[in-house]
């Protein structure tokens, strides 16, 4: 007996060491290239906003910015690509870093995204740089950011109002930049109309009616002349079923605001946020459900249903999305088209990295002019402090700048998942730059 | 009589019939659980075996799951680090509780006790909650002194899986030394002992009452996830092996199983199943070595 | 007392020792004064208010928790019901039917049941569990026309009745070991008394239970602490959807540790939010205390 209790303990002992050498080996195979390494910024003659820098790593990764041509109004002189280290006319501030790990946290919708780039980045850099992303919901991404907790955050819809005065009250200097486009699709069940092979037409208007439980049933007139002619016969006579989601989620924060843009009343009754009441619930013809996949479950199992989802997600799980109406009148449905062509059209008048945006998608994304754009779009946004150590704002540097043009690249880019335009990129490029350049 | 006798009969029957169902459905329910977690888990951990130990997760939407070494390697650090705080408090807590003598000690002990016993009755969510709370006042100190510290990491993590374990341990090891009939201290103490003494070799002779008091803590550490969203925050990639590791965000197999499980991408449900299988099997392995540890007394 | 004068000339390292004991109190009292401290803002602004209301309306600010206060109380004692059910079941076929052999066969595997990290029960309750209950308990009974009384399942089968089924389950091994000890130990005269009565097995059995119902108030104490403090298992199954008809319990619903768990991701993007899941959480202590007190009290008594 003795002996078996000695084993025992012994046993556990050598299960915690064994499990610790062997996850620390694991990791040395994995940070192999932990060697310090050298950056070299060039800084070109020109005072240009997009500064090229060459990252010397041993694997000689160099990532260059190549802009291709873009309709930003701002006329840049095109910096030229440059993969060997040429003489540079600027003393070169040359700064040593060491193995760096940045922790990041925010919106749960870009997590998959997330994840995708930080496993290529590391690849890519040789792990010398770790960087860690936890979703832990938009809120507490912000939060947590702004108590010091996090490195980065990332948010669905921007810093809030309060967060922002606490920015501003604190006198911090900091960047906000969009990393991937995020647009929210109207999912629908009708089987009458999936029988008929129709696909539905909904404007804005109606969608905030339906959720405040002014419209009915399906076959109201208001919906009906929506419809292509043939297929408003199919239109059911039954009461629709309002599915949304329950948990804060900065779908819902895009929804509303989307709502609230279009609709006067919703603006006043409603307004937006990642958790709203929902006048359809108290009717009882809706109720909420988690995440995105409890929402098109519910939509999926309930004949007469209407809910909301995630463009990727409606996309990647090929779930049928409602035409909306846009700006010009015609119906769209999100892709990468339709959000591109939206959300390029706001890098125009992209308000500056320390501006507020909380209203970005309000005030600047959504029912944008053109013939071919979604209205519902949005970007996750990146937040980062200007006063933070030099050592980190180059690993936040190196990551986000990867993120901005390997990161959206068709084969860095998951499936469902829309990269920003390329007017965007640019700009949100340009933002960046502030991390280095002070 | 005869109808009597068949009444109390029929009666005895259903009384029977339905304990028996309760048996049999608590029992069925359980095996279910094991059952779902073995046949989902191992295939996953089969298909991927030695991989899935080491390896970083991988991708959401592809077909191969990846590992969850990370998290393994966390939840050995925040529990060994978790443990090697809460024993000797727990114990020595213990002591001090059930050999105080003088008023003020009483005092002290009682309140111990109750406090402890209160910190049962929060959601452990908000035990970590607090345990952010604390370590977020600290960090403009803490940063003088070590430039890394951060609310999010390995100590904070550490701390809250003390604290949701800690009552626990406590508790039993005193109901334990509290249960050691008088004459059996009288006699230790006679021995000339003070009483630290005393209580060790009291303590050696509870050793069972101990052992399971310290394994119920430890899989209450291992088996905890609620506590850690705040404090461990939880890492998919190694962290980095230097000085301040301490002080960085770590993994836990528990928060893996939670996260991976709430998405919609099939290999990370899977992933989640595999760390659930892994966690009971390290819960598995604890248990059996608590039933051997007892059975050698 | 004579222990005293054997300490006189001690070093006495109990001094030394106390500062591990006030550590620990007043970490817990640090615990509660954050909870207190954090949830002062509404409390101040709302009263006694949000216990009274379901709404939770963060763009107006407008909090009341009542919902998940209810949700909370009906899952637990649901779950304390079938688990109460289950457990007995389960202590009295061990201690009595069982053959000797088996014993420790069923003992182990409850045991190691007990063991199973909470998360684990969520997930299977969440792919297994709910979609089950739906289908051949809820529906079924909504068929037999109880849907006036227990609402309309989700599509999904999260649901408080869901949730309350699978604390039970989580429960039961905890309850089932203290019941279970209780009566194993019950002394040899005691039983051969109740046989000499001429009493039936099953007659028996129940007088036992009766006799022990001190154990079985304290299996219902660990289980209610443990039912209404369990968050991530419950915040898997339990639907989060605020729902101010918590009796519905084929509804999804909300507890206080789910409601917590769910919202405190985008919480802090509001002024309110953190102090009202705080100030609900505080009250959920408060009720715990109370119910432990009352169950230990008339424990104590009989």
């Amino acid at each position: 007996m003795k002996n078996l209790k000695l084993v025992a303990v012994v046993g556990v002992i050598a299960a915690v060491v064994v499990l610790s050498v062997v996850g620390f080996t694991a990791t040395q195979n994995q940070l192999v290239r932990r060697e310090v390494v050298t950056v070299t910024e060039r800084v070109t003659v020109t005072q240009s906003p997009a500064v090229p820098v060459t990252v010397t790593t041993p694997v000689v990764v160099t990532v260059t910015v190549t802009p291709t041509p873009t309709p930003t109004p701002t006329p840049r002189p095109t910096p030229t690509p440059t993969p060997t280290p040429t003489p540079s006319p600027t003393p070169t501030p040359t700064v040593t870093i060491g193995p760096t790990s940045i922790t990041g946290g925010g919106a749960t919708f870009v997590n998959p995204q997330m994840q995708l780039w930080i496993r290529r980045f590391m690849e890519v850099t040789g792990g010398r740089t770790s960087v860690n992303y936890q979703s832990i919901g938009s809120g507490a991404g912000e939060a947590k950011w702004l108590e010091g907790a996090l490195d980065f955050g990332v948010s669905d819809i921007g810093i809030s109002k309060a967060g922002y005065q606490k920015l501003v009250d604190g006198r911090r200097r900091f960047i906000q930049i969009p990393i991937i486009a995020g647009s929210v699709a109207v999912i629908y069940n009708i089987p009458e109309f999936a029988r008929a092979g129709c696909e539905l037409r909904l404007s804005g208007e109606l969608v905030a009616d339906i959720y405040l439980g002014k419209i009915i049933k399906w076959n109201d007139p208001r919906i009906a002349e929506l419809q292509d002619s043939k297929c408003r016969t199919y239109l059911p006579d039954k009461e629709i079923y309002g599915v949304h989601r329950s948990d804060g989620s900065g779908t819902t924060a895009l929804f509303t605001m989307y709502l609230t843009l279009i609709s006067k009343e919703w603006a006043e009754k409603i307004s937006y946020g990642y958790t709203v009441t929902w006048p359809r619930d108290q009717m009882g013809l809706g109720e909420g459900a988690r995440g995105n996949e409890g929402v098109s479950a519910k939509v999926l199992n309930t004949p007469h249903s209407i809910g909301y989802v995630e463009a990727a997600y409606a996309i990647q799980q090929k779930i049928p999305v409602a035409f909306v109406r846009n700006r010009e009148g015609r119906f769209v449905k999100p892709d990468a088209t339709t959000v591109s062509e939206a959300l390029k059209r706001a890098a125009v008048d992209l308000p500056g990295p320390q501006e507020f945006w909380g209203d970005l998608p309000l005030k600047y994304y959504m029912n944008r002019e053109g013939e071919n754009t979604y209205p519902i779009v949005g970007t996750p946004v990146a937040f980062m402090y200007l006063d933070a150590p030099r050592e980190l704002r180059l690993a936040l540097y190196e990551f986000f700048r990867w993120v901005l043009t390997e990161g959206q690249k068709a084969e860095n880019i998951v499936e469902g998942f829309i990269p920003i335009p390329e007017a965007l990129r640019v700009k949100a490029l340009q933002y960046l730059e502030a991390l280095i350049s002070t | 009589m005869k109808t009597l006798l068949s009444t109390r009969k029929l009666k005895s029957a259903v009384v029977f019939i339905s304990l028996l169902a309760a048996f049999l459905l608590a029992l069925l329910l359980v095996g279910h659980i094991v059952a779902t977690v073995t046949y989902r888990g191992l295939a996953v951990v089969a298909s991927n075996f030695p991989r899935i130990f080491f390896d970083i997760p991988a991708v959401p939407g592809v077909r191969e799951v990846g590992g969850v070494g990370p998290h393994l390697l966390g939840t050995a650090l925040l529990v060994t680090i978790a443990f090697s705080i809460g024993v000797p408090i727990s114990l020595l807590a213990a002591i001090f509780t059930a050999e105080s003598l003088k008023p003020w000690e009483r005092k002290l002990g009682k309140m111990t006790r109750l406090m402890t016993h209160m910190l049962i009755e929060f959601p452990t969510i908000v035990v970590g909650l607090s345990v952010y709370g604390i370590m977020s006042a600290l960090t403009p100190y803490m940063k003088t002194l070590i430039p890394g510290f951060k609310p999010f990491s390995l100590l904070s993590g550490a701390v809250a899986l003390f604290l949701v374990s800690v009552p626990y341990m406590y508790a039993q090891i005193e109901d334990g030394l509290k249960s050691i009939p008088q004459h059996v201290r009288e006699a230790v103490y006679s021995l000339g002992a003070g009483r630290l003494l005393t209580s060790y070799i009291l303590l050696k002779y509870l050793k069972s009452t101990v052992y399971a008091a310290l394994s119920i803590g430890l899989a209450r550490m291992v088996s905890e996830t609620a506590a850690l969203f705040f404090t461990a925050f939880g890492s998919d990639v190694y962290p980095l092996f230097d000085i301040q590791m301490l002080f960085r965000p770590i993994g836990s197999l528990t928060l893996a199983v939670y996260y991976f499980g709430l998405t919609g991408y099939e290999n990370w449900v899977d992933l989640s199943w595999a760390a659930s299988f892994i966690l009971f099997v390290l819960s598995l392995v604890l248990f059996i070595a608590s039933r051997l540890l007892l059975r050698g007394r | 007392m004579r222990r005293v004068s054997k300490l006189k000339g001690f070093l006495d390292v109990f001094k030394v020792i106390s500062i591990i004991n006030l550590i620990l109190v007043s970490s817990v009292v640090l615990v509660v004064l954050i909870l207190l401290i954090t949830s002062l803002p509404i409390v101040f602004r709302d009263g006694v208010v949000p216990l009274t209301r379901s709404i939770w309306n963060p763009v107006s600010e407008e909090y009341g928790f009542l919902f998940a206060l209810g949700g909370t109380i009906v899952t637990a004692s649901l779950a304390l019901v079938i688990s109460l059910a289950l457990s007995i079941g389960l202590a009295v076929i061990y201690a009595e039917y069982i053959p000797e052999k088996l014993r420790p066969v069923v003992k182990n595997f409850m045991d190691l049941a007990a063991s199973i990290p909470s998360v684990i029960y969520g997930l299977w309750g969440l792919k297994v569990l709910s979609p089950l209950l739906r289908s051949y308990v809820m529906e079924p009974l909504v068929l037999l026309g109880l849907s006036p009384y227990f609402g309309y399942p989700s599509p999904t089968g999260t649901s408080l009745f869901s949730a309350a089924v699978l604390l039970a389950i989580m429960v039961t091994p905890l309850s089932s070991s203290i019941i279970r000890e209780r009566l194993v130990s019950i002394p040899m005269h005691i039983r051969e008394a109740l046989y000499s009565l001429g009493l039936m097995k099953t007659e028996v059995v129940l007088l036992e239970l009766k006799y022990i119902r001190r154990s079985i108030l304290t299996a219902i104490a660990v289980s209610y602490s443990r039912a209404v403090g369990e968050t991530a298992a419950v915040a898997m199954v339990v639907g989060n959807v605020v729902n101010p008809h918590f009796f519905k319990v084929f509804r999804p619903g909300y507890t206080i540790s789910s409601l917590i768990a769910d919202q405190y991701p985008n919480a802090e993007a509001y002024y309110y939010m953190v102090p009202a899941l705080f100030y609900a959480a505080l009250v959920l202590f408060f009720i715990s205390l109370a119910v432990n007190f009352l169950l230990l009290k008339s424990g104590e008594r009989t």
